[in-house]
């Protein structure tokens, strides 16, 4: 099979198996509002009605969209693995001889779509319950960068994850916590000059705190707490090197299982 | 076989899982200040602790912590009554699970028991100490009625659950995707994280179905400090413990409902 032919397969399965049967695009969205709503109806209790109703829901629709993004490395990327370590599919993937990255690249357009869908059942209910947050963008470069370098770090910690998992089968509620103290940790949900400043190091010294870093500055938001232009270049160095030693690092787990067989794990 | 017995094979069931699955136990210790991060932080982003304290008349540390706790709790104890049977079915045990001699609806009453012990835990980790930094000596007999109410919230949700989980699964089969917009609307209701007398109305009406958050709008005015009447608290709790019991025979009839489709169907695999 030609890789574009195994890429399409696997897009296609995942596209049946999760979106079109059972109603699952559906239920899921359904389901997703109901925990945005769980979530962001206490936070809008924090509102002040002289700070300007847009910036706010901006704000919140920047912090949610990195939170969710950090959910989907987990949980799609990461977590498959984990999942088909379960259901014993995993052996099956590695003995056909494609590349597990194929398989990557075949969930990423599903995780795409429930990103935007939950980008924009975030939208909607910021714009019901605050105002319409006031998308504009300040400085274009930034954006850019800070959107390309959060990309490349969520691959980076998804394969770091993934590879931890398949070579020690990482318990489901490890994941969970890493999955929610990352971004929280790291300035994801809140600029990091309104952190503490022990936290602001810790956040600086993990590739993750620039790529959110240059988007709010790129949204007009808020100032970096390093000088811009050198946080574009340690978020394009830091971010790449990360993904480098993510690769290499999974490859190197791979080879261990194939050596040492895959572990044996408890659906969660 | 018993409720006793059954008590005892989930104890042993409970307590084996969490000592083999260490970071489970922990977890249940950290949840409640991760949640806590979680929302202050989206609520800094959206504005500031300091208006929250105005619109709600509690500081949002120990709210928040508070509410986390209970939220982490009731799912801690009931979530095993709604995802058994899913569970069950994935590993393919259900069939001698419907086979056995034990009743289900014992089965299902014992689930949330020994879970109660983790709950006890979990509060001494994050309720105690944060609300004896809050209020010292009174945040101590604040966090002890904070934990009772929560451990009678939590068993009182029992039957609901027990009706959700016999409707659900016989109507769309042992569905996780269905059981992903139950959670999240039941929480919702529960009124832990959103005030409920601070929901709008229809909110209101359909919260007031659930008997535990009857007990959680008395947790969270005792911990406000909000004067209530002695008749509006026996109140609440008279209606919290009333909707469980009403809810018994019922989930009673949905367990036996979904028993007698799986028996008549057949449990996939």
């Amino acid at each position: 099979m030609s890789t574009i032919n195994t890429i399409k397969a696997v897009l296609s399965t995942y596209i049946k198996a999760e979106l079109l049967r059972s109603k699952g695009f559906i239920i899921g969205a359904f389901s997703l509002m109901l925990w945005l709503i769980m979530f962001l109806a206490p936070a809008v209790l924090f509102r002040s009605p002289q700070t300007s109703p847009e910036v706010i829901s901006t704000y919140a629709l920047v912090a949610i969209g990195i939170f969710v993004s950090y959910s989907a490395a987990t949980w799609d990327w990461a977590w498959e693995l984990r999942w088909l370590m379960y259901q014993g599919i995993l052996e099956h993937v590695i003995l056909s001889g494609e590349s597990v990255f194929l398989l990557f690249a075949g969930i990423l357009p599903v995780s795409m779509i429930w990103l935007t869908l939950a980008m924009l059942g975030s939208y909607a209910l910021l714009t019901g319950i605050i105002a319409p947050p006031q998308i504009v963008v300040a400085v274009p470069t930034a954006l850019l960068t800070g959107i390309a370098s959060l990309a490349i770090v969520l691959i980076a910690y998804a394969l770091l994850l993934g590879g931890v998992t398949i070579s020690t089968g990482t318990s489901g509620p490890i994941m969970e916590l890493i999955g929610w103290v990352l971004p929280i940790a790291t300035g994801g949900l809140v600029p990091l000059a309104a952190l503490p400043k022990a936290v602001q190091y810790i956040a600086l010294a993990t590739p993750f705190s620039y790529p959110a870093e240059l988007i709010r500055y790129g949204l007009g938001l808020a100032s970096p707490v390093l000088d811009p232009s050198l946080t574009t270049y340690v978020a394009l160095a830091y971010t790449t090197g990360f993904l480098i030693f993510a690769v290499f690092f999974f490859k190197l787990q791979l080879k261990k299982i194939l050596k040492e067989g895959v572990k044996t794990v408890a659906v969660y | 076989m018993g409720l006793l017995t059954m008590l005892r094979a989930e104890f042993t069931f409970v307590y084996a899982d969490i000592f083999r699955r260490k970071s489970l136990l922990a977890m249940l210790m950290i949840y409640p200040y991760i949640l806590t991060l979680f929302i202050l932080l989206i609520g800094t982003s959206m504005g500031s602790p300091a208006v929250f304290t105005e619109k709600v008349g509690i500081d949002p540390v120990p709210f928040f912590i508070v509410s986390s706790f209970v939220l982490i709790s009731v799912l801690g104890v009931v979530d095993d009554v709604l995802w058994r049977p899913i569970f069950d079915e994935w590993m393919g045990t259900l069939s001698y699970v419907i086979s056995s001699p034990t009743s289900r609806v014992i089965h299902y009453l014992a689930i949330p028991i020994p879970r109660l012990s983790l709950v006890i835990l979990s509060c001494s980790a994050s309720v105690f100490p944060v609300l004896i930094y809050y209020y010292g000596i009174t945040g101590l007999f604040k966090a002890f009625g904070v934990l009772g109410l929560t451990i009678l919230s939590s068993l009182l949700l029992t039957t609901l659950a027990m009706v959700i989980a016999g409707l659900v699964f016989t109507l769309a089969g042992e569905s996780w995707r269905i059981l992903n917009i139950v959670r999240p609307l039941l929480l919702i209701l529960l009124g832990a994280f959103y005030p409920r007398y601070m929901m709008p109305l229809t909110a209101q009406v359909m919260s007031w179905l659930v008997p535990s958050s009857h007990t959680v709008e008395l947790l969270q005015r005792l911990l406000i400090g909000l004067s209530t009447e002695t008749t509006y608290v026996l109140m609440l709790l008279g209606a919290a413990v009333a909707l469980a019991i009403v809810y018994t025979p019922l989930g009673n009839k949905a367990i036996r409902h979904w028993e007698k489709k799986k028996l008549t169907e057949g449990v996939s695999t």
